[in-house]
């Protein structure tokens, strides 16, 4: 695991302001030109992010997971914007795994999340397009012997004195030649694209069945695996009978890895059938004795007990021992599957010196140095491609690297190139979750209807507890993902205290879509709906300038109501929350 | 051998009779444009048509499609009005479920060619989108049907 993600989510978002002005163009090209040398194209690749062919094609490689969010053209869009291109010969790329396409902001890791495409890759991509088209301009001028200034370019082609024209494709060699500028300025004026709804580049290509998703690779001589997996979390192969399995028409090869037995067979469904008839002895190991309820019991225990102070202003604790009424509630959520669409599935054909793998992944540095790990390669000897991710939700951003790291174990005992796919049941039953949290709040008012003190202990395991992330995301004993949402409310309110037990077990557990906003939305959301005073303010008793900003729900100060956007009043006990995440 | 016609094209392939039709499309046509999902007819996004009929490949055995014909995504025209109304609305998003989706769709307007809110609820009631697209597969029926939609129509 990368040494480089020694940031916590919020710093990570802290520290762009300052990761944003040094950005640097990378000024190689690690297999875009390459690919366009095969070709017989002389192309003009002034960066990690772009490259422009003689036949006027636009490539933006980019260096973001497609997982229904769009990036295939947001991201295109920041560089054509600049570049002053046609957007219509624009085209995209799935980026490869090296240090020009690791997160602006999230230190040396190429990986897609947090809802920070757009954002943490606006100014590199805008200025990567810039230095395009100075460079485009510069060419033309120098072809016509003109100042820069005098040149503009617009859809594609530069425009000179005397109505004078060359198109990107015809300035290409000439541009490739020149140096990259250090400081390129970025236009002024209306933007062109940025804005402006337009058609998705991959929508096409996800209508007629022709993009790939991971569990979609082929190549010659490729087998297919499932694995059968212990029946609990931490589980071990004791022993195991293949013999019927193995009798299976289509069934190759049946082999034991750290994850369980796979069946390895030239397609799925001979895979399956293979595993329904293996014989296997389990070590369930201590996970055995892990329980829903038992879980239940100890989480409720801790609960009523003191944790780790996450924050504190004022001093809910005195505050609500003095209060007259006291709002007290008890909040579950359980454990909660991805569940992606497409699940979970990797391929890998592993040689003596190299590996490949293509799945989709949102981890790209984690998975492939993982992989390394495994196969007792360098990193650098292990490719790994980027394909279509039939839904991501964090699932793909695993910090175990579980679904490439059980394939390439596969593909060290097959020796043959393979493609691991799960069911949908290996997909829910194997994890990772979003934890099961048990929650307690309590709440008071002042003389106004208006929060006084809230105290709020939360209890549930660190996505992050014995992984690489734990050294620098979990500080004094609190996991910031685990009071994400709850530490950091919006809500202003003069005594608060926030409070953290992070029990822990054999149930793998990982960040999913939003994180800590995921559950805390719903607890603060409820039990403001609860404390709130029924009748003139409705059932939202924190309004917006509580908390020094504006509500996407309120119309103004005057209005505590939301039901002039919601379309209906929320019952008592359905809180409209106020959000920032 | 069984043999049977695929987007018009006759196909005859040597597997045990039980296996899914998904995995002969997938794996010995490779026509993967059909999608795994489930497993057990429970997502729709390994719908093709059998006979004109939307059926989950994922649980037809191959073997009761013999002298069938069976049209999948690919086999789908360019132009389909189905396919224009997709991109029109931009109804994908991951698109891992979208082809499931679309021959769902086609097969609704085949029987029902200017179908209500109703009927396209109840058609597509099989079809499970994680990513929730499906105020616009919605609309993009209802255009496909040739029902004029606002522009910006009511999202849903």
């Amino acid at each position: 695991m990368s040494k480089g993600s020694t940031l916590s989510r919020r710093q990570f978002i802290k520290t762009s302001a300052l990761a944003g002005g040094g950005l640097l163009l990378a000024c190689h090209l690690p297999f875009g030109a390459r690919d366009a040398l095969a070709a017989g194209k002389t192309v003009f690749a002034p960066n990690a992010f772009l490259r422009i062919g003689t036949d006027e094609s636009v490539t933006v490689i980019v260096n973001k997971s497609e997982m229904g969010q769009g990036v295939y053209t947001s991201l295109p869009m920041l560089i054509a914007e600049e570049l002053c291109c046609d957007w219509k010969r624009v085209t995209f790329q799935a980026s490869p795994v090296a240090a020009e396409y690791n997160h602006a902001q999230f230190g040396p890791i190429m990986v897609t999340g947090g809802s920070t495409s757009v954002r943490s890759e606006w100014e590199r991509l805008s200025l990567a397009g810039a230095a395009a088209r100075e460079m485009l301009i510069a060419a033309a001028a120098g072809q016509w012997k003109v100042g820069p200034a005098a040149c503009r370019a617009e859809n594609g082609i530069v425009h000179g004195p005397g109505d004078r024209q060359l198109s990107f494709g015809q300035l290409a060699a000439q541009a490739a030649r020149l140096p990259v500028p250090k400081a390129p300025t970025l236009k002024s004026g209306a933007k062109k694209l940025l804005g402006k709804p337009l058609h998705r580049l991959d929508s096409p290509a996800k209508i007629n069945g022709t993009a790939i998703f991971g569990i979609d690779v082929a190549v010659p001589g490729m087998l297919t695996v499932v694995i059968a997996r212990p029946p609990v979390f931490g589980g071990k192969v004791k022993s195991f009978d293949a013999t019927k399995a193995r009798a299976v028409p289509g069934v190759y090869s049946i082999v034991e890895i750290d994850a369980g037995v796979a069946v390895v067979a030239d397609g799925f469904w001979p895979a399956l059938k293979g595993r329904e008839l293996l014989e296997i002895v389990w070590d369930e190991g201590a996970g055995a004795r892990v329980s829903t309820p038992a879980m239940r019991e100890e989480y409720a225990g801790l609960a009523a007990t003191p944790g780790l102070v996450a924050r504190r202003d004022g001093d809910a604790v005195a505050v609500l021992a003095k209060a007259g009424k006291r709002y007290e509630v008890e909040y579950e959520v359980p454990y909660l599957a991805h569940a992606p669409m497409e699940p979970l599935n990797c391929f890998v054909d592993l040689k003596s010196d190299s590996c490949l793998i293509r799945t989709g992944s949102q981890f790209q540095t984690v998975d492939r140095n993982a992989a390394a790990r495994v196969a007792g390669l360098k990193p650098e000897q292990v490719t790994l491609e980027t394909t279509f991710l039939g839904g991501g939700f964090g699932r793909r951003a695993c910090t175990g690297s579980d679904y490439v790291v059980e394939a390439v174990q596969v593909a060290m005992k097959v020796k043959q190139p393979i493609k691991v796919i799960r069911t949908r049941e290996d997909d829910m039953r194997a994890g990772y979750y979003r934890p099961m949290w048990y929650d307690r709040l309590a709440a008071c008012l002042d003389g106004k209807g208006m929060p006084l003190a809230w105290q709020h202990r939360i209890v549930g395991q660190s996505i992050v507890a014995g992984t690489s992330f734990e050294s620098a995301m979990v500080k004094d004993g609190i996991d910031d993902t685990s009071v994400e949402g709850a530490a950091n409310t919006p809500y202003a309110i003069p005594n608060l205290q926030v409070e953290l037990h992070s029990p822990r077990n054999a149930v793998p557990v990982l960040w999913w879509r939003s994180v800590g906003h995921s559950p805390y939305g719903l607890r603060n959301g409820e039990l403001s709906g609860r404390t709130g005073p029924p009748g003139r303010q409705g059932p939202v008793p924190v309004p917006p300038h509580a908390t020094g900003q504006t509500s996407p729900y309120s119309q103004g100060a005057g209005d505590r109501c939301p039901k002039s956007r919601l379309g209906y009043t929320p019952a008592q006990g359905m809180g409209t929350g106020h959000r920032r995440a | 051998m069984i043999d049977f016609t695929v987007n018009g094209k006759e196909q005859r392939v040597d597997v045990t009779p039980e296996t899914p039709l998904l995995w002969v499309l997938r794996e010995k046509l490779g026509l993967t444009g059909t999608k795994f999902g489930c497993g057990e007819g429970l997502c729709g996004a390994c719908t093709v048509h059998i006979d004109g009929l939307p059926q989950r490949s994922c649980i037809t055995p191959v073997g009761d499609v013999q002298g069938k014909r069976v049209l999948t995504i690919e086999g789908l025209p360019e132009n389909h009005p189905v396919k224009r109304a997709w991109l029109d609305q931009e109804v994908s998003q991951c698109g891992y479920c979208q082809p499931g989706q679309i021959m769902t769709a086609v097969a609704l307007l085949e029987k029902k060619p200017r179908p209500t809110d109703a009927d396209i609820d109840s058609a597509m009631s099989g079809n499970l989108c994680r990513c929730g697209t499906y105020g616009r597969i919605r609309r993009a029926i209802h255009i496909a049907g040739g029902k004029p939609v606002p522009k910006g129509g009511k999202k849903s």
